[in-house]
């Protein structure tokens, strides 16, 4: 190109700007020392674990709340029956009186799937 | 630096022991080029120092969206100018002036780090009379004798544009100094 021939004639095409001697080392150093941190690119990075018992507990609370109103209304029934017919049913009877209350339980918490190192762990840990 | 050595380099970007070594290896090779770029479209040292700075940062925390489709100069000049230019546009919107293409030569005049003659300053005060993109592109053309390709994927324009925006270039100076003489 003729015109870019005229201005490389009359003023080259050197670089006039200087930079401060050592300039380019330190600009190096300096910005290593002030780079960031990288963050990991998502799906690299390994998700934190999360602590499963406290998840638990609260599952078991809500199953033994559950189990504790469907027994309520189980011992309810009962005793309407019982009121009715005047008689034990011939299931209790033959249950041992001191062993009745433990059955119940027992019962209930096979209802609600909670076995009974779940609820030592929940009365001694959880809170 | 060869396709090999910036092949090995990009490999080392996907290491996360090995990353921060790689990129010190990186500023160093390409800080000088790329600082000439932007002191030229700048002027002052210490706003070439921080917009340099800033382009490094930039490209350092978004090392993952380098894929090498395109070299890795180009990626980084890409940075370097749209942050020029960002800093260009800032500067305008908060003093609400374009700095004068006379006040550039004085100020250069009074640069200890400027060592040209009057001729090279006639240049300074003609490129700093373009608009800040076409300063840009005459810059990378005649100064680093950039190829129009690579210069497309900089500036995020075609070829038969980047073509065009030089030669208006060269004629607007050409004329600047038929005015002068």
């Amino acid at each position: 190109m003729k015109e870019e021939d005229f201005i490389r004639k009359r003023c080259g095409n050197r670089d006039p700007f200087k930079v401060p001697e050592g300039y380019f080392e330190q600009f190096t150093a300096g910005l290593m020392d002030r780079l960031p941190e990288r963050e990991e690119p998502p799906g690299l990075s390994v998700p934190r674990t999360r602590r499963l018992w406290p998840r638990m507990a609260r599952y078991g609370v809500a199953a033994a709340l559950c189990g504790a109103m469907l027994w309520g209304t189980f011992c309810l029934k009962t005793s309407r029956t019982h009121r009715q017919t005047g008689a034990l049913p011939a299931q209790t009877a033959e249950v041992p009186a001191g062993n009745l209350e433990e059955t119940y339980i027992n019962d209930m918490l096979d209802y609600a799937m909670v076995s009974n190192q779940e609820i030592a762990l929940y009365l001694t840990e959880a809170y | 630096m060869t396709p090999a050595e910036e092949a090995s380099l990009i490999e080392q970007f996907s290491q996360p022991a090995r990353q921060r070594k790689a990129f010190e290896q990186v500023v160093r090779q390409y800080s000088p080029q790329l600082y000439r770029q932007i002191r030229r479209m700048v002027y002052s040292h210490e706003d070439a120092n921080d917009i340099l700075q800033n382009t490094f940062i930039k490209a350092w925390t978004n090392l993952e969206q380098f894929r090498g489709e395109s070299k890795l100069s180009t990626w980084l000049y890409r940075i370097a100018v749209n942050e020029a230019l960002n800093f260009l546009q800032r500067r305008k919107d908060t003093t609400a002036i374009d700095e004068a293409p006379a006040a550039v030569v004085g100020r250069l005049r009074a640069d200890a780090y400027f060592d040209g003659d009057e001729a090279e300053l006639q240049l300074q005060e003609a490129i700093a009379g373009l608009p800040e993109k076409q300063r840009a592109v005459f810059l990378l053309k005649y100064y680093e004798d950039m190829k129009y390709e690579d210069m497309s994927r900089v500036m995020d324009t075609s070829v038969g544009a980047l073509k065009a925006s030089y030669h208006h270039a060269v004629k607007k100076i050409c004329d600047f100094f038929k005015s002068r003489d």
